[in-house]
Formats: structure tokens, sequence, C-alpha cells
């Protein structure tokens, strides 16, 4: 344990006895003596070399005993501990020093038994200092490791003797030269409706799996959080002949990396390599090269491993999608089209997503920018705002936590498939007030030739769509409904014995009489000149009846 | 793919000497993939500069290291081991020589078939003594040299000045730098984007202008406000350099480091494209050269016209006068070479470059040895500027290492400190002290390092010769004598020198001798020349010159 323990005193018999007792508990303290007659200067030079200075206060003046225990509380709570000797302790005295901080008063002459017990309980706890101190030395070696791979990965550190000297001192034979960007597989479903704590025991997780790891295949490395789903590995790959064979090796360790994180914690992991750059001063350009590559997770798919001498770079000049391309999508989705909307969405999709290295931010951009357009449709086609722009928040939040091109596809058909349903629904109320109108507009008008296409355009709706939409509503096609009309309009002027049927058929808008009286015996049975005999017998015999 | 090739490290012995075992470690670190620039083909550096004839020479000179005995010694021509004799501890165990030629042979047509049958190989400097380390070595000169501008131009600092520059290949990169280390502000024009990014990407440059208006405007923001800065701007150097003229922008200092002493492979002609140049390099190479030599002949003219309007101006040993020269321009030679006017009078002072190396591969040895040189040598404000920057810019690449200027009482207190440190276990394994070629008395290069010579001197080889004999004969562990390194066959002969410490008192001795001959000698050879400066250095400093 190596403790090394200082007895001021001018009394001889002390070291003997405390000497003999440490020979017995077998403890390894060595023990050196001083006179002491009260010089500070003795005391002060002492501290800070042994782990417990004795004082013996018989020596000192009493004068001086003052200035002792100031020295005594000066050092308080640091490496050195004292304990004081005295022959005839006052209580006052005894109060005094263990106010100041002395850890013991013994009476001279010392008792074996107390020695002994005084020096057991000593040693235990500086064993437990010792402990505490070696806890805090692996704190600190932490801290220090995370700093300085942090100042690598951001670049902030220039001084080429500095790096060796901080890696160094963190027990690194080798700076790092090589970086990886660790990305943790559909964090954001991990952690959906989870605290911050379960959060951070993921990527706690995930980086004590990389740590065991490495240390497991002898790996010089620096691991650290860069993010909420990412971990950077700076890595000291050893002496290679090209650039090539660094890749090489990279790639495989990150396979094995890969492979271990997911059969010891079960989380799935995309890691993105960079270059080996001998300078650990670019070891921020590696950094930036493997978050580049990881971020290509978003073609590739998760679990993998990407090189950055393995992608692509992003292109600059994206394809943009303008709003006449989504025109005709926005427009069938507007009138609630259905298969109409499938179809424009496969052309969509054909365009959209056989884009090639597009960035990602960029692409989920476009999305966005699409997804507004159709949500204005759809709001033009009778959605409810309200509910639209809730499907709208929904899938922008989701969309920015999509980590591949396969996910948004998916979630757009869904949310696209969403807001045609809610144009559909609307479309219920819509109906009735459209059939409505159309009603009136036949009423007023049924004594003129009415077309499907003029009621049609009259309730701004297609045709087909109002045709079938008509008959769901009414139950009657829309031809069957206006010939209804007519016959009961005809009906009613038949009463009137003014009337002719010829001028019948013009009133209710038959052009042609023969025809009037066929579509009339067609849906009453009998002509409109038996109808109306039939019709005058009954009130006549009705009438006389009553007379 | 053949076997990485990589130098091994820590305390373990694979020879049977810390000599030897620091020779192999030296020539396995300089194939270091990291470190050469082409590990695979064994080429090193400097075009097709070699550390080895071919893969079996190099297996068979890692095989006699191993088994070489503490007093045998091994002897290599051009790259290949040819013999192992018995001689005495204290005598070199490597003796190499290479590319040597006799004189009337020594053109680069007859090396170059000389090289092709496999009798021998472009040993460049460095190279093929194994002491090459990388990109801290060019800094160096390059800092020296913006330095010595300082010094004697703008009281020591570059702050507030604009140095106007290009090239920003292996050697050119290091301008930048060098001009932030003395507080000035550089445009560095640049053909090649890449180059820019990757000199962006090591932090050498601070930032890219695409046109002139823009490098000057920033340029003088930054030196308004005395903050270093370092602008490389995309453009072909020789219209760039037209284009400043034009604009009536003085820079304060003008210099080039394109490769022109290589026309054909190593400038890009006014008006081409990269693509248009190797296009037409291989297709049309005659036509290449004549647009080559039009136009480092009109760069060379502009660099006159910004001397004439009061820029300081030199050549950077790249033989762009001598190019331009050829081409036409015949005042060419109106500003001077960069050794004659800023380095000669640091090699007159004995000053010059040394290097060492951690055997151990551990940084930390190195740091500790700057540490203890910032205290030993604190009134050098030149070695604390440089230790102080190139710990900060400089990463290690291989086995650590540490270049730096020293004089000659410097660098005999070097051996006995390194020594001290190693013996006495503050350093983890013995140190390698080598240095560059490129030397007052190690190379005799007429264009360059011995350029102007005030005797006339240029041409005389001797030097190199008596330097490398002198310390094969005190103690260096390797000694080499090498031909047509940095300015090409048939225009330099220089000798290169490794020494031990491995804290013995054999290596105290031999250390003691050995350091004081390359600054030694540097000063006999200059003042042999008639330079006051090293006639005066030699009274100071107790050095014997018979005559």
């Amino acid at each position: 344990m190596n403790q090394r323990f200082l007895i001021l005193s001018n009394d001889k018999s002390i070291i003997q006895k405390v000497a003999e007792i440490i020979a017995k508990l077998e403890c390894g303290i060595c023990i050196h003596q001083k006179e002491f007659n009260g010089e500070i200067q003795t005391l002060q030079n002492a501290i800070g070399q042994y782990s417990v200075i004795w004082v013996d206060l018989d020596g000192a003046p009493s004068d001086m005993l003052g200035q002792v225990r100031q020295v005594i509380q000066n050092n308080r709570g640091k490496i050195t501990k004292f304990i004081m000797l005295k022959t005839s302790p006052d209580i006052q005295d005894v109060r005094l020093s263990m106010k100041s901080g002395a850890i013991d008063f013994l009476e001279k002459p010392l008792d074996s038994n107390i020695v002994h017990y005084t020096l057991h309980e000593l040693i235990g706890s500086l064993k437990e200092q010792r402990n505490w101190n070696l806890s805090l030395e692996s704190h600190r070696i932490a801290h220090l490791q995370k700093s300085l791979a942090y100042d690598l990965i951001f670049g902030s550190v220039k001084n080429s003797k500095e790096i060796w000297d901080r890696s160094r001192h963190i027990g690194l034979s080798v700076v790092p030269n090589t970086a990886m960007a660790v990305h943790i597989d559909d964090f954001h479903k991990l952690v959906k409706n989870k605290s911050k704590q379960w959060e951070q025991s993921i990527r706690q997780e995930v980086m004590e799996g990389i740590e065991q790891y490495l240390k497991e295949s002898i790996q010089e490395m620096l691991v650290i959080i860069t993010d909420t789903d990412k971990i950077a590995v700076l890595l000291a790959s050893r002496l290679k002949n090209s650039q090539l064979e660094y890749k090489l090796r990279a790639k495989e360790l990150a396979h094995e990396i890969k492979e271990y994180v997911l059969k010891n914690t079960g989380y799935s992991i995309t890691i993105g390599v960079g270059n080996y750059y001998e300078d650990a001063r670019n070891l921020h350009v590696s950094y930036q090269e493997a978050y580049l590559a990881q971020d290509h997770k978003f073609f590739t798919g998760k679990n993998t491993v990407i090189h950055i001498d393995d992608i692509e770079p992003f292109g600059n000049e994206e394809k943009i999608i303008l709003n006449q391309d989504i025109g005709p999508l926005a427009n069938k989705l507007s009138i609630g089209d259905s298969s109409g909307v499938k179809k424009e969405l496969e052309e969509l999709k054909k365009t959209l997503f056989s884009q090639k290295n597009i960035n990602p931010r960029v692409f989920q951009l476009q999305i966005i920018d699409i997804l507004s357009t159709l949500v204005r449709a759809a709001i033009q086609g009778g959605a409810k705002p309200k509910d639209v722009f809730s499907i709208h928040f929904q899938y922008g939040q989701e969309m920015r936590n999509a980590e591949n091109i396969e996910e948004i596809r998916h979630r757009l058909e869904g949310t696209i498939e969403q807001l045609l349903g809610q144009v559909l629904s609307s479309h219920n109320e819509q109906m009735l007030k459209s059939v409505q109108k159309a009603i009136n507009y036949i009423d007023q008008h049924y004594h003129q030739p009415i077309t499907l296409e003029e009621i049609s355009n009259y309730v701004s709706l297609s045709a087909n769509y109002f045709s079938n939409m008509f008959k769901k509503t009414t139950g009657y096609s829309f031809i069957e409904y206006v010939a209804k009309l007519r016959i009961e309009k005809a009906k009613a002027m038949l009463m009137d014995l003014d009337n002719t049927v010829y001028q019948i058929a013009g009133a209710v808008g038959y052009s042609d009489p023969r025809y009037f009286s066929r579509v009339f015996k067609q849906a009453v049975g009998k002509t409109p000149s038996q109808y109306r005999n039939s019709m005058l017998v009954t009130k006549f015999t009705h009438e006389n009846n009553i007379g | 793919m053949e076997q990485t090739i990589y130098s091994p490290t820590g305390m373990e012995l694979t020879c049977k000497s810390w000599e030897t075992e620091a020779l192999l470690r030296l020539l396995l670190n300089s194939l270091d993939p990291r470190v050469a620039e082409n590990a695979q083909e064994l080429i090193v550096y400097g075009g097709t500069g070699k550390a080895a004839r071919n893969r079996q020479a190099l297996e068979a000179i890692v095989r006699e290291l191993k088994n070489l005995e503490p007093d045998h010694t091994l002897l290599i021509q051009s790259g290949k081991p040819v013999a192992t004799f018995r001689t005495f501890p204290f005598f070199p165990r490597v003796l190499s020589s290479a590319a040597m030629v006799v004189p009337k042979w020594a053109t680069w047509e007859t090396f170059n078939d000389l090289e092709n049958k496999g009798l021998s190989i472009y040993g460049q400097a460095t190279a093929a003594s194994w002491a090459y380390i990388g990109v801290q070595g060019i800094l160096q000169a390059t800092f020296e040299t913006m330095g010595a501008v300082a010094d004697r131009y703008f009281d020591g600092s570059l702050a507030g000045k604009i140095v106007f520059t290009s090239g920003l290949g292996g050697m050119g990169s290091a301008q930048p730098l060098s001009v932030s280390m003395h507080g000035g502000v550089s445009i560095v024009v640049e053909a090649d984007e890449s180059k820019i990014k990757k000199r962006l990407l090591n932090n050498y440059c601070d930032v890219m202008a695409t046109s002139l208006d823009e490098a000057i405007m920033l340029a003088k923001e930054a030196a308004k406000r005395r903050k270093p800065y370092a602008i490389a701007l995309l453009g072909n150097a020789c219209d760039i350099y037209f284009e400043t003229l034009q604009k009536g922008f003085t820079p304060d200092i003008v210099t080039d480091q394109t490769a022109a002493h290589d026309l054909l492979n190593g400038y890009i002609p006014s008006g081409l494209t990269l693509q248009q140049a190797d296009h037409l390099r291989i297709k049309k190479p005659a036509a290449y050269l004549k647009l080559a030599g039009e136009s480092v002949a009109a760069h060379v003219k502009s660099m006159v016209r910004l001397q004439e309007r009061g820029s300081i101006v030199f050549d950077y040993g790249n033989n762009i006068r001598g190019q331009a020269f050829e081409h036409g321009y015949m005042e060419a030679f109106k500003f001077p070479g960069f050794i004659s006017e800023y380095i000669r009078p640091l090699y007159c002072e004995g000053r010059g470059p040394c290097r060492w190396v951690a055997l151990s591969g551990d940084p930390s040895d190195i740091y500790k040895i700057d540490e203890v040189l910032l205290s030993e040598f604190a009134a050098d404000e030149r070695i604390t500027r440089w230790i102080k920057f190139v710990q900060e810019k400089i990463y290690f690449y291989g086995l650590p290492a540490r270049t730096c200027w020293l004089n000659y009482k410097e660098r005999s207190e070097l051996g006995n400190i390194l020594n001290h440190m190693v013996a006495s276990g503050q350093l983890s394994a013995p140190i390698a002290i080598t240095r560059d070629h490129s030397e007052g008395s190690t190379m005799a290069a007429p264009n360059r390092e011995t350029e102007n010579m005030l005797d006339g001197s240029d041409a005389i080889a001797d030097w190199p010769i008596l330097n490398g004999l002198l310390n094969a004969s005190a103690g260096a562990a390797m000694v080499s004598i090498q031909h047509g390194g940095g300015v090409g066959i048939g225009n330099s002969i220089h000798s290169g020198m490794t020494a031990v410490a491995d804290g013995t008192p054999e290596s105290h001795e031999k250390l003691k001798r050995l350091l004081t001959i390359d600054p030694g000698l540097n000063i006999i050879r200059h003042a042999d020349a008639g330079y006051e400066t090293a006639e005066s250095m030699l009274g100071k400093l107790g050095i014997k010159k018979p005559l």
C-alpha cells in the first residue's frame, strides 16, 4: 500500500510502539520520525509527503499550539491526516484539535490497544480513500478521453505535440487515424413515448457494446456520443501499404462491430466509415466523411456498413418536382376520384423514387412540398382543414424521423390514402347539398330539355360523378328522376280539361306528344287520355255522391 | 502486393548492436509508406531517389545488417550490398557510394542507361544514405532562408510583409508554412487545384483564392493587421506573375518553387490547362518544351521587372534562371540564388542542418529532447522559434524525428546531450543522428550550394570527399558518397553521415569527435574560399587550418 507515516516527537518510545503494532498488522506502512519542539516549518514541510503525521504536542511550547492547529486547519480535507499526542491533555486541547481537523487525539503514554485500534481504523480509512482516488482517476481519464475525442472530431486541436501528450495521458500508444459514425437504426421508433433516461440507456448500451468489442479485439479507440442517435468511434489503425488496405480493414472491423452489437445488445446499427488520415489533425475530415457515408443508409437501408469511398456524392442538381407535375394527382384528389388518385400516384412515384443520390434532406423537403399541394387540394375537395392539417403535421413528424426511402414511400402512400378518405367522407354532406341543388334546378326547368352535362356543370361536378352521386342519393338515375317529375307534373295538368294532351306534353318538356304518351303509358300503365278519363270518372262519381 | 515496409520500434534489438540496428531502422523507415513517395518501387523522394537497388538487394541489406558483427563493415554499391569486411569497432558499420560515374560520362543519358541495366541507382541525397525523414527536412531549409531574408531586410520578422511565390508540390509546400512561421503573408500560385486542397487539408495554407485581385486584397488586409496568412492562388505562375506586373502590385519578396528544373514534367506553360499539358507532353514533347521554354523566359522576365520595382527576388534552387537564360532571356541572372545570398552566411558560421531520429518510435523521446534543447540553447532564438513552431505544425510520420539547424558549438554539445539522455534512461531507446547533404562542405554543386564562390571554386568537389573520409575516420556509423542529388546528374557531388547515441562511453567518444566535423569543415571550406566570417570563426572556435 506504500503509505508513509511521520511521527513528530522527541519521544523514541512512541515510534517503537507504533512500529511494533504496524509490523503485526503487516500493512506495509513505513514510519519516519523527526524531532519536534513546535517548529511550524518542520510541520509544514512534511505536509503532502506523508499520509499521516503524528504530532506530539508535549515538545511544543504552549504558545505554539494555536499555530500548530492553524496549520492543521489549513490542510483539512487534503492528502495528509493528523493525529495529536499529549500527556494528560485537557479537554479544551482535545476539543480544539479535533475541531481543527485532527482525526484523533491520543493520550500519552500510549496504550497499545488504543494504538492498535487507531491504526486499524486508519488503515481502513486510507484504503477507502485510495479506492476513491482510483475511481476518481478513472473518471478523470474518461473525461479526458471524451474531451480529446470531441476536440479531434471537431478539429479544434491543431497542435501536434498537444495531441500526442493528451493521447499518452489517457493511455493511447497510437493517435487515432480513422473515424466511424455509428447510427442506431430506428432510434426514433425505439424511443417513441419513452423517457429521456430510456433514450440514454439505449445509447449507453450500444456504446458499451462497441467498447467491449474493441477491447476484446485489442483495438485502441475512443468512443463518444455525438448525437441523439449517433456515436463516433475513433480508431488507431495499424500501418498498411495503401489507402485501399486501410479501407478494407476498417470496413471489416465495422462489420464485426455491427454484428457484435446486434448479437450482444439486440440493437441494429448502421456504420459510416471515413478515410484513414495519418495526421490526427485531419480526423475531423474522416468523421465528416463517416457521417456523410452513414447518411447514405437512406438509400441502402439499415444494418449496413458504408465506406465514404463506396458512395457517389449527393448530387447538387436534384430533379425539381414542379406543381404542374403534381396537378393531375391534386385534381383527382380534390374530386375524390379514388381510381384516378391511384393511377396518378403511381406516375408520381415513378418520377420521385427514381431519383438517385439525392440529398435526403432535399428529398424530404420535396416530399413535404408535394404534400402541401395535396393538402390544399383535399381542402378544396371539401375535406375539413382541421383534420387535414393534423394529417399533414403527423406526416411531417414522421418524415423527419424516416431513415430510408422505403419508409418515406410507404408513409407517403398512407398519407395520400388518408387525405382521400377525408375528401370522400366530406363528400357525404357535400353530396346532399349538390343533389338538393340539382333537384331544385330540375324543378324549375323540367319543362325545358335538361341534359346530364348541363346539370352537372350547374353543380360543378363531373357528369359521371354527379350521375353516380345522384343515383346513390335519390335512388333514381338522373333520367329516371326527370321523367318521373315530368309525369307527376303532367298528371296534375291532365286534371284540368282546358289543357290538351298536346299542350301538356310541351309544358312538361316533351316536344313530341307521341313520345310523351309512350313514356306516360310506360310509367303509369295508361295513356294520358285514358288516365284523364279514369280520373274524371272517379271525380264525377265522387261529386255526385256528395251531391 | 508486396509486404508493407516499416521500421521496428522499441528497445528490442533485431541486430547485434545499436549501431547496425539504427541503420536498419533508418533504412526501413525511409521506405515506410507514410514517409516514402513510392515505397513499393523503393523510391523515397525527389523523382527517382531510391534507398536500395531492388527488392532482392533490400532483403540482402536487411539480412546483412541483422548479422553484422560490431567490428565489421558492410559496403553498399549504389543500393546493392557487395561486401562485408572485418574492420574496427570505431569504424563505420556501413560505407556507401551511390550514382558515382566517371565525370566524362556524368550525363543523364548515360546514367539512365546504366540504371536501366540495373548497375546503379539515382540516390538523390538522403534517399541512398537512409536519412530521409519527410517534409520536416525541407521545411527548415525554407524556414532558414525566410529567416535570413527577414534578418537582413525586415528586422528579423516578416510580419506585415507579403511574399509572392509559386509551387505547392513536395518542395514548394514548405513555403507558405515557413512564411507564416516568420509572421508574414504569402501568396503561392499553383495550377493544380488538387494540390491546393491537399495543402488546405494539412493546414499549410489558410485559404484558396481564384483571382489575383482576391489574393491581393486578402494579402493586403492580413499584412495590414500583421497577421500570418497563407493564400494559395489557383492559376498559371507565368500568367499570374505577368498580371501582377500589369496591376502594379509590388510584393515585398518574390521567388518561385515550381519544378522548373524539369520543364517537361514539372512546369505548365502559359495558357495550357492541366489536362492539355498532360496530353501535349506525351503526344508532342518537343512542342511542349518549346512552349514551356517561352513561358519560363517570360516568367523570369516578370520576376526581374518586379525586382526593378523594389521587390526582393531570389532563385529558390529550381534553376529557373538557368532555364530562362537557355531559352533566350539574357538578363535571367539579374537576381541571385538563395544559397549564395542567404544560406552561405550561415554556412560560414558553421550553422547547418542536423537531424535526430527516435529509434524507439516514441514521439515522447523527441519532445523530451526538444525540452532539453529549449533549455540548453535558450539563447538561440532561432532554435526556440523553430522548435515551438514545428512542435505545433509537424506531425510525425514513421519514426519520430526532429531536424534543426545548429551552429558549431551547439552541434558539438548535441552529441553529449543525447548520449547522456539515453544513458540516464530519460529516453526510451538510442537516438540516430544524421543530416541533409545540402551543406557548405558536404555538397559541391555549382548551380546551388557552391554557386558564385568568392574564389571561383564552384566546381571543386574535393570537400565532400574529404568530409566523407573524415566522418568515416571519426566514428560515424554510416558514411555515403554520392553524385547528382538535388540538382541532377553531372551537377553535384555530396556526402552523408549517420551516427548513433546509444548511451555508451564509446558512443560519447565518437560523437565528441564526429559532430564538430561537419560544421568545422564548413567553416574551413568557406574560409579557404575567402569568406571573412568563416575566417574569423576559425580563430573564435580554435579550428586548425594550416594554410
